[in-house]
C-alpha cells in the first residue's frame, strides 16, 4: 500500500508541475503583447467619447489586477493567488462582467455536449475496433477504411457538413444555438426538449469523429491482444467469440483510457470548434467571441480551465489505470 | 531497401494513399499558376453559385472560392509540412539522445516530455498566437511543431532503447565514435521507416492544428488556408444560406489529405508490423487450393486402429500467406492415441510438433491451413462440424490442449476462478456460477492444488502452479484426449515432476483418457510416454514403443537424437553429449528427398532424391532407405528388420 501511494503522488507531483507551467504560460500572455498592456486594453475597451474619468478608473482597475507596478515574480504570486481565490479578472469585451461568471454560464452547456459525446464515442469505436480486430477479414478491413476516414474528416469539417444537410437543407435540427432564441433557460419539459433537440446535432458529430479515432486505436491494441496466447488457448478451450471479444476488450481497452486521457486535449480543442459551428452556447462559441474581440483575460480564462480540466482528467485516468488492471495495480504495490 | 520499397508498392492500400496524398501535394504547388486571380481580391458577386467564370462560385466578398482552394491548399500543406519537420527533428533528437544515453538525461527528458504531453497542445497554441504580432505560415508552422514534438520524441526513445542492445551498437561505441555520430549513423538508419511514419503522423497533426487555429480566428494574416475558408464561411453564414460551395470544398481537401495521410501511415504499420502484416494476408483461399493439389495423395493402408481415441492419417498442413511462400509444417503425418495411451511426439524445434498439435486439437486457423488428411476423435470427424458444433462438443469436451507457453495462457486480468466458471458454463450453460466454482474447488483440492488459486490473479501465481492451473482447467470438463504441447520446458526440476506427477494423476483417475505428450527433451518421454513419434522437418521418421526405440533406433535421425540426449549410463550423467551438427531444414524449402540427407551422416544417394516409404516391422515404423541394407540395425531390436517398403 505504501508503494501505492507512493506512485500516487509521484505521479501528483508530475502533474503539479505541469499545472504550474501551464499557469506560468497562461500569466505571460498578456505581458507578451507588445507595448503595455493596459493602455492597449484600455484603447480597445472604450472607444468614441468617453468621460476622461472614468476612464481613468478602468486604467487604474488594470493596472492594480495585473499589479504591473510590481517585479514579475511577485506579480506572478498575485496572480496564483487570485486564480486559487477564484479570482478570474475582469472581461474587456463586457466589462464589468467577471471571467468567472461568463465561463460559469458557459460551461454547464459544454459539459452537457462533450462529456456524453465523448464516453459514448469512446465505448462505441472500442468495441468496434475489438471486434473488427477479433473477427478480421472483410469486416476488418471496412471498419479499419470507414473509420480511417471518419476520423480523418476534422470535428469541424464533419460539423459543418452535418448542419448543412440536416439542419439546412433537410431543416430536422435547429441551424444553431442552445435552444429556441427568445426563450429563457430554465427546467422546464418544453425548454429540455428544446434544449435537446439543438444538442442532438453537435453531439452527433462528435460522436461520429470520436469512434472513428478510437476504433482505429483499439483495433490497434486489439491486434496484439488477439493474438495473446489466452485467447488461443480459450479459442482451444472451446470459449465462444463472444467471451473471447470481450477479455480482448477489457485487456485492451486500459490502455486506451490513458489513451483517451492524452488525446483529450484534442479531442477538446475539436468540440470547442464544433460549439463555435452550431453557436452553442459553450465554452467554444465563448473563445471565438474572446478571440475576434482580443478579450485577454477571457482567454485567459479558459485556457486555464482547458489545461485544469485536461491535467486532472489525465492523473484520474492513471490512478484509475492503476485500480482497474490487476497486473498495474501489482506492479504499484510490488508484489512482484 | 530497394527491396523493401518494392514490396510496399505492391500493397495497394500504400499505393492508392501515396497517389492520392501526391495529387494534393501537386495541386498545392502547381494549383496556383493555373488561376490568375487573387485569392483575396472581389471578382464577383457575393456568393454566386458556380459558374463557367467561377468554378466554384464566390464567397461573401465576392471572391473566387477556386482560387482560395488552391492557395489555401498550399498553405495548409506548407504550415502542415513545416510542423512536422519541426516536430519530427525535436522529437527524434530527443527521444534518440534520451534513449542512448540513459541516466539522469534521460529521466530529464522524458519528464520534460510528460509534462508537454499533459498540457493540451491546443492551449499553448492559443496563447502563443494570441500574443504574436504578425502570424505568417511559417511561424505557425513553427509554433505547431514546437508544441507537438513530445509524442515523437516519447516514441523514438522507446525504440532506440531496444536498438541500443543490438551487437554492432557495442562494435560501435567500443571503435569511440562520438555519440551524434553513433545517433546519426548506426542508430537513425535502423528506425528510418519508423521516422517516416512519425513524420507522417505529425504532418497530418499540423494540418488538422492549423485549421483549428483558423477556425478559433488564429490563422495566418494576409493569406488564405482551408482552415481559413472555414472560418470565413462560417462568420459569414455561409452554411446557413446554403452555399455550400464555399464550405464543403475546403472540408472535402482538408479530409482527402489527412485520409491520405493516415492511410498511408496504416498500410506502412502493416507492412513493418508483421502482426498486422499477417492478418492483411488471411484471404489466401486461391493459394491454398492450389497448395491441395501438389500435396501428395496419401498412402494406402494408413487408416488407423478402429479402437482408436483420437487418430489422423495423411496430414498435410501448410502455412498460407499470399505473396509469401508457403511453410510445410506437416507433412503427411499419420498417428493413433488408444485409450490408456500416453503418445510422446519428440523432434527438434522447428519440426512441425506444435503444428501438429493443434491440428489434432482442431485448432485451425488462418494462416494455418489444413491441405489434405483426415481427423478422428472419438470415432466423429471434427472437420465436418460447424464452427460452432466443433467449439461446443470438441473443444474442450473430447480434446483439450495444453498449450506451450502455458504461462501466458491465463487472461492476465481474470481471476482462475472466474475463468474456470467462463470456460465450464460455456459447455454447461444450465450450472451456475456457484456449482461451477463448488467443482472447480473440490477439483482442485482433488488433485493437490491450493483451491485458494482460485481467487488469485495470473501473475500471483508461480510458473510451476500456473502451468499446473492450465493443466487443471483444460481438464475440468473431462476431455478424452489431452494434447501437452512442451508442458515442462520451461520449468524448474521440482515444478517439472509436479505437472507430470498431475498428468499421470489425470490418467489414473480416469478424468483424461489420453495423453499426446509433445517435447524436445526424450529423458521425459522415457518417464511418461507408451509409445513415441519422432518427427523430423513435418514428417515423422520413427515410431514404436518408448523402450524399444530408444534402446534401439532405427533411424538415423532418432540416433543422432538418442545420442545428443541420453547419457549411456548414470555414472556418465554430466559427460559431454554429442549435438546434431546442423539445423532442421527451412520449412519452406524442403530438400527433395529425405528431409534429414543433409545432415545425415549415413545418407545414401538415393536419400537426396526420393523421400523413404515407411518400413514396418512388428510394432514399429521407420521412413529410412537405409533400412533396406541387412545389417544396418546398430542396435538389436525386436522383430524383423529390413523389410522391403510395405504396409506390414
Amino acid at each position: 500500500m505504501r508503494t501505492f501511494r507512493r506512485y500516487v503522488l509521484a505521479k501528483a507531483g508530475w502533474y503539479l508541475l505541469a499545472l504550474l507551467l501551464a499557469m506560468a504560460l497562461n500569466f505571460s500572455l498578456p505581458r507578451l503583447i507588445p507595448g503595455n498592456p493596459v493602455t492597449v486594453i484600455v484603447s480597445r475597451t472604450v472607444s468614441g467619447d468617453f468621460p476622461a474619468e472614468s476612464l481613468e478608473r478602468i486604467y487604474t482597475t488594470y493596472v492594480r489586477e495585473f499589479g504591473l507596478d510590481q517585479p514579475v515574480h511577485v506579480q506572478f504570486l498575485t496572480y496564483l493567488a487570485g486564480v486559487l481565490r477564484g479570482d478570474w479578472g475582469t472581461s474587456f469585451m463586457l466589462y464589468p462582467a467577471k471571467v468567472r461568471d461568463l465561463i460559469g454560464q458557459a460551461l454547464p452547456w459544454t459539459l452537457a455536449l462533450q462529456v456524453p459525446s465523448i464516453l459514448v464515442g469512446w465505448l462505441l469505436g472500442n468495441l468496434l475496433g475489438a471486434v473488427a480486430a477479433y473477427t478480421g477479414g472483410r469486416l476488418d478491413t471496412g471498419v479499419l477504411t470507414a473509420s480511417l476516414l471518419f476520423s480523418n474528416i476534422p470535428y469541424y469539417g464533419l460539423a459543418i457538413i452535418l448542419l448543412y444537410l440536416l439542419a439546412v437543407q433537410l431543416p430536422l435540427f435547429p441551424t444553431g444555438g442552445g435552444y429556441t432564441f427568445g426563450s429563457l433557460p430554465n427546467l422546464s419539459w418544453t425548454f429540455l426538449a428544446d434544449a435537446a433537440r439543438h444538442h442532438a446535432l453537435p453531439f452527433l458529430s462528435l460522436v461520429l469523429v470520436s469512434i472513428g479515432g478510437q476504433a482505429i486505436g483499439m483495433r490497434e491494441m486489439a491486434l496484439y491482444e488477439v493474438s495473446a496466447d489466452y485467447v488461443q488457448y480459450g479459442k482451444m478451450l472451446g470459449l465462444s467469440d463472444r467471451k473471447l471479444i470481450r477479455y480482448v476488450f477489457r485487456n485492451a481497452s486500459l490502455p486506451q483510457i490513458t489513451g483517451m486521457a492524452l488525446s483529450l486535449g484534442t479531442m477538446v480543442a475539436g468540440a470547442l470548434v464544433t460549439e463555435m459551428v452550431f453557436s452553442y452556447p459553450g465554452i467554444g462559441s465563448l473563445l471565438f467571441t474572446a478571440i475576434r474581440q482580443s478579450d485577454y483575460p477571457l482567454i485567459q480564462g479558459i485556457t486555464l480551465l482547458v489545461s485544469v480540466a485536461v491535467l486532472l482528467a489525465n492523473f484520474l485516468a492513471d490512478l484509475l489505470y492503476g485500480l482497474v488492471d490487476p497486473r498495474i495495480r501489482a506492479a504499484q504495490r510490488g508484489e512482484r | 531497401m530497394g527491396a523493401t520499397v518494392r514490396m510496399l508498392f505492391a500493397s495497394r492500400r500504400f499505393t492508392l494513399s501515396l497517389a492520392l496524398l501526391l495529387a494534393v501535394v501537386a495541386l498545392g504547388l502547381l494549383g496556383p499558376l493555373v488561376s490568375s486571380r487573387d485569392p483575396l481580391l472581389m471578382s464577383g458577386g457575393m456568393f454566386e453559385a458556380p459558374s463557367r467564370e467561377h468554378w466554384l462560385g464566390t464567397d461573401n466578398f465576392g471572391r473566387d472560392v477556386f482560387t482560395q482552394l488552391l492557395y489555401g491548399t498550399r498553405t495548409s500543406l506548407y504550415v502542415g509540412a513545416i510542423a512536422g519537420l519541426v516536430a519530427t527533428a525535436i522529437g527524434v533528437a530527443v527521444g534518440a539522445l534520451a534513449g542512448y544515453r540513459g541516466g539522469w538525461l534521460d529521466e530529464m527528458l522524458m519528464g520534460l516530455t510528460n509534462v508537454f504531453i499533459t498540457i493540451p497542445s491546443i492551449v499553448i497554441l492559443i496563447l502563443v498566437s494570441v500574443s504574436l504580432r504578425t502570424r505568417t505560415a511559417t511561424i505557425m508552422g513553427l509554433v505547431i511543431g514546437l508544441t507537438s514534438w513530445p509524442w515523437t520524441a516519447r516514441a523514438v526513445r522507446a525504440q532506440t532503447t531496444s536498438l541500443k542492445t543490438r551487437e554492432h551498437m557495442d562494435v560501435a561505441r567500443l571503435s569511440g565514435l562520438s555519440t551524434p555520430r553513433i545517433i546519426l549513423f548506426e542508430i537513425l538508419p535502423f528506425m528510418f521507416s519508423y521516422i517516416f511514419m512519425a513524420f507522417i503522423l505529425q504532418f497530418f497533426g499540423g494540418l488538422m492544428s492549423e485549421a483549428t487555429l483558423s477556425m478559433l480566428g488564429l490563422g495566418p494574416f494576409q493569406t488564405v488556408s482551408l482552415g481559413v475558408m472555414l472560418q470565413w464561411a462560417l462568420l459569414w453564414e455561409a452554411v446557413r444560406v446554403g452555399a455550400w460551395w464555399a464550405f464543403l470544398p475546403p472540408v472535402f481537401f482538408l479530409t482527402v489529405t489527412s485520409f491520405s495521410l493516415m492511410s498511408l501511415n496504416a498500410s506502412m504499420d502493416e507492412f513493418f508490423n508483421p502482426r498486422a502484416r499477417d492478418r492483411s494476408a488471411r484471404a489466401g483461399a486461391r493459394a491454398v487450393a492450389r497448395l491441395r493439389e501438389v500435396a501428395p495423395h496419401a498412402e494406402a493402408g494408413d487408416e488407423p486402429a478402429p479402437d482408436a481415441l483420437l487418430a489422423c492419417w495423411q496430414l498435410h498442413a501448410a502455412y498460407v500467406s499470399p505473396g509469401l511462400p508457403p511453410v510445410w509444417a506437416v507433412n503427411g503425418v499419420s498417428l493413433a492415441v488408444r485409450p490408456g495411451e500416453v503418445l510422446g511426439i519428440a523432434g527438434e524445434s522447428g519440426c512441425g510438433k506444435t503444428t501438429l498439435a493443434h491440428l489434432l486439437a482442431c485448432h485451425l486457423e488462418p494462416p494455418l491451413y489444413l491441405l489434405k488428411g483426415q481427423i478422428r476423435v472419438a470415432g466423429r470427424d471434427p472437420l465436418t462440424l460447424s464452427p460452432e458444433r466443433l467449439r461446443r462438443e470438441v473443444r474442450g469436451e473430447l480434446v483439450a490442449m495444453l498449450p506451450q507457453g502455458a504461462l501466458n495462457a491465463l487472461n492476465p486480468t481474470r481471476r482462475v476462478g472466474a475463468l474456470a466458471v467462463d470456460v465450464v458454463r460455456e459447455h454447461h450453460p444450465e450450472l451456475t456460477r456457484r456449482e461451477v466454482l463448488d467443482q472447480a474447488r473440490r477439483r482442485f483440492e482433488h488433485l493437490g492444488l491450493p483451491a485458494a488459486v482460485l481467487d488469485q490473479y495470473p501473475h500471483q501465481l508461480s510458473g510451476g502452479m500456473k502451468q499446473r492451473v492450465v493443466a487443471v482447467l483444460s481438464t475440468l470438463l473431462n476431455p478424452r484426449v489431452l494434447i501437452a504441447d512442451e508442458p515442462t520446458s520451461a520449468l524448474d526440476v521440482t515444478s517439472q515432476r509436479a505437472v507430470l506427477d498431475l498428468l499421470r494423476r489425470l490418467l489414473e483417475e480416469g478424468i483424461i483418457q489420453s495423453v499426446v505428450f509433445i517435447t524436445h527433451e526424450l529423458p521425459l518421454l522415457q518417464q511418461v510416454a507408451h509409445r513415441i513419434a519422432v518427427m523430423y522437418a513435418g514428417r515423422l521418421v520413427e515410431t514404436g514403443r518408448v523402450e524399444e526405440v530408444l534402446a534401439g533406433p532405427q533411424h538415423p535421425y532418432t540416433q543422432a537424437l538418442v545420442r545428443s540426449v541420453l547419457a549411456p549410463e548414470p555414472r556418465r550423467g554430466r559427460a559431454r553429449v554429442e549435438g546434431i551438427p546442423g539445423a532442421p531444414p527451412d520449412l519452406r524449402e524442403l530438400p527433395q528427398g529425405c528431409a534429414f540427407a543433409p545432415r545425415c551422416g549415413v545418407a545414401l544417394d538415393r536419400c537426396r532424391v526420393e523421400v523413404p516409404p515407411r518400413f514396418r516391422s512388428g510394432d514399429r515404423d521407420a521412413w529410412c532407405w537405409r533400412l533396406l541394407e541387412e545389417g544396418w540395425l546398430p542396435a538389436p531390436v525386436a522383430g524383423r528388420r529390413g523389410l522391403p517398403p510395405g504396409d506390414g
